[in-house]
């Protein structure tokens, strides 16, 4: 029992401390989104716009229906709580962080697991995944793929790997892939037409349906029918020389040869990253056809090359996409680089400030400072009413620096009372050990006191709501906070290990 | 609020669909069985915390769905786990060959220091069994796998499962850093560096 009580506390404590991460990780984002947020918009662009045409294909095909997914009909019927979840997914797009983002996800999810314990359904992972993938597919939020890799990217891992809001943000990722990987051969559609009515936003033709009698040989078919096609667009682009290209790029083109002989190629190549995997090369059989084919059409190839040369294009946009992408980068490591020296030079010089009220000169070494970061929205109020009128405001400057020390004052009373408390915990434990049960109901009784007292501190954070009203001050002491609860949690743990040994 | 600590270690459930996997993990954290209509605990990542020998182990328990279409999205959920638990349904011989495709899997794709555990689930059903002990017990100890029979509905080796799986981890021992600041990150520095000596290692070999 009385392990587990400890346990608790430290889980407590460990909340505590990601709590107060979070603060900070939402603070940080806030300013740095517009910098980061349209690089990430732009290295997505192309995938995002790809993906969206895709959902609206794939609904107008009426494929995805319920039914595929063996949902109840019952589920459907509840339309409020149906349309609370989709409007909880459509606000993504206005969040800016990426806290606020995966809580727009875990929101959407907690919806439809409300729905599914209500209606008596089975609300465990087979059936909240295809539920889930369904309320994406019919709300389509925009930028699901720059969503996620922003997210992916600017959260603290452990969240992602261990949570719950982590769990379903999981979920997200794997439906997107899911939607992105669907195959032709679910629907008994004819893989290549299938795969261009989804590319092109134009296309009105239906991609047509496999017949069963003569599904054997569709490489056969194929072949014949690209004859009797005018002139494809892949073809018209397409040099003997370039036959090598199409193998290293691996571009899934409905016209590779060898997704055609390996129905099953799509969903190895969902896992990516299997290292053992050896590359697949076209075999000499698919090569003689290929050739086969580029002969019949090379009379009109030279002509109409350089009029509509989509394939080539395609490659070379890759690579420039690369090098754009190496050097966004490079870009955004430069920015962060910037950005936090300037926050410690804010902090020391606070510092200063607390320890000489007075000194007037400082106050401007500051004001240049906060000139410099113009991000800051905090900094930017500031410095409106600094160019107003410098000296009413050094006094009021004095006035927040006093009232802050006072505060300040209070809590670190509270840290140097708890504190004490810890060091005569530990004495009391190794002291008497004739007395162990008795101890051990006191410490548990202390360790519970301490508590409260964080419970004070934590109270007061709690009444900063809006980001921009938090000072470089209050930074230091959310990170003497943060530290202290690490210590703590150490201390806690090697208790733990001496007990129960 | 679920509590995240760099020391948890996520564990996967894979297996067929209908498998018991939910209520496996639902027995293990919440001590509860119910019957599919009656639970009211939905999909999420259940967590529990464990002391074994002279180690805390914090445990996030992932649920994944089982049905066939789904199957290629699972290496998304895998990803940065330490253990990963394969259920098999001892009245279903169907689902005990989904399981073994599943260890196929995990041997290829998954982490070296994996630790795998093969269960077959339901075993308060001995009546209508399709699957012999012996059978699966022999093909665990081929592959190096913990194996156990299970019931999510009398609760029978439940605990053990977790417990084996707990002692099989890697130990993180617990010390004061000496500088907390440079622990603020919580990037295990020397982990990489073993991770990197030891490819060092094969490349001389």
């Amino acid at each position: 029992m009385e392990q587990n009580k400890l346990m608790d506390l430290g889980d407590k404590i460990q909340s505590k401390t990601l709590e107060i991460y979070n603060i900070f990780e939402q603070y940080t984002m806030l300013n740095v989104y517009d910098s980061i947020y349209p690089h990430i918009l732009q290295t997505n662009k192309k995938k995002d716009q790809l993906l969206s045409i895709r959902i609206k294909k794939l609904i107008q095909l009426q494929i995805l229906t319920p039914e595929f997914f063996h949902l109840n009909s019952k589920l459907l019927e509840q339309k409020n709580l149906l349309e609370h979840a989709k409007s909880n997914l459509n606000k993504i797009n206005s969040k800016k962080t990426p806290q606020d983002k995966m809580d727009c996800i875990s929101g959407c999810c907690q919806d439809l697991l409300k729905i599914l314990i209500e209606k008596g359904e089975d609300s465990s992972a087979d059936n909240l995944l295809p539920f889930f993938i369904y309320t994406i597919l019919n709300t389509n939020p925009e930028n699901l793929y720059s969503n996620a890799d922003y997210i992916e990217n600017f959260r603290y891992s452990p969240v992602i790997s261990m949570s719950e809001s982590g769990y379903f943000f999981i979920n997200f990722m794997s439906s997107i892939s899911f939607l992105e990987t669907l195959q032709a051969k679910d629907f008994e559609f004819e893989s290549s037409s299938f795969e261009q009515y989804l590319k092109d936003p134009d296309s009105q033709k239906l991609p047509q349906k496999i017949d069963k009698s003569k599904s054997k040989s569709t490489i056969d078919d194929s072949e014949e029918k690209s004859k009797n096609v005018k002139i494809n667009n892949f073809s018209k682009s397409i040099s003997p020389k370039k036959i090598k290209n199409i193998n290293r790029h691996k571009i899934n083109h409905p016209l590779h040869f060898s997704q055609k002989i390996n129905p099953n190629s799509g969903l190895r190549q969902t896992r990516s990253f299997n290292k053992k995997k050896k590359e697949k090369r076209i075999s000499k059989k698919d090569l003689k056809k290929f050739q086969k084919h580029f002969k019949f059409q090379k009379v009109n190839y030279e002509e109409k090359m350089e009029e509509n040369d989509s394939f080539v294009i395609v490659d070379i946009l890759d690579q420039e996409n690369q090098n754009q992408i190496e050097i966004q980068d490079e870009l955004q490591i430069i920015e962060f680089e910037e950005d936090f020296p300037n926050k410690k030079n804010l902090n020391q010089n606070q510092n200063k400030n607390q320890n000489l009220n007075e000194n007037q000169n400082q106050n401007q070494n500051q004001n240049q400072n906060q000139n410099q970061n113009q991000n800051q929205n905090l900094n930017q109020n500031q410095n409106e009413n600094l160019n107003q009128n410098q000296n009413e405001n050094q006094n009021q400057n004095q006035n927040q620096n006093e009232n802050q020390n006072q505060n300040q004052n209070q809590i670190q009373n509270q840290i140097e009372i708890q504190d004490e408390l810890q060091i005569i915990e530990f004495e009391e434990d190794f002291s008497n050990k004739e007395n162990q049960n008795q101890n051990q109901n006191l410490n548990l009784n202390q360790i519970e006191n301490q508590n409260e007292n964080q419970n004070q501190i934590d109270y007061q954070f709690a009444n900063i709501q809006s980001f921009s009203e938090i000072q470089p001050n209050d930074f230091e002491l959310l990170f003497q906070e943060y530290k202290r609860l690490l210590q703590e949690n150490q201390k806690l743990k090697i208790l733990l290990s001496k007990k129960f040994q | 609020m679920t509590f995240v600590t760099p020391n948890a270690s996520k564990i996967v459930i894979l297996g067929d669909s209908g498998v018991g996997k939910t209520s496996l993990a639902l027995r293990f954290t919440h001590n509860e069985f119910h019957d599919l209509e009656l639970s009211t605990v939905g999909a999420k990542c259940f967590t529990k915390s464990v002391h074994v020998a002279d180690k805390d182990v914090h445990f996030s328990i992932w649920d994944t769905a089982g049905q066939e279409r789904f199957q290629s999205l699972a290496p998304i959920y895998y990803r940065n786990s330490r253990a990963a638990i394969i259920v098999y349904d001892i009245t279903q011989k169907k689902s005990f060959h989904e399981a073994e495709r599943w260890v196929d899997e995990m041997k290829r794709h998954g982490d070296e220091d994996l630790v795998i555990a093969l269960i077959g689930n339901k075993s308060d059903l001995n009546e209508y069994r399709e699957v012999k002990m012996k059978v699966a017990q022999e093909y665990a100890l081929k592959n190096n796998l913990i194996f156990l029979e299970t019931s999510a509905k009398t609760g029978e080796h439940v605990e053990d499962l977790f417990m084996k799986i707990a002692e099989m981890l890697p130990s993180v021992h617990a010390k004061i850093p000496e500088n907390l600041d440079h622990n603020f990150g919580i990037v295990s520095i020397s982990k990489l560096e073993e991770k990197e000596k030891r490819k060092e290692k094969k490349n001389c070999c």
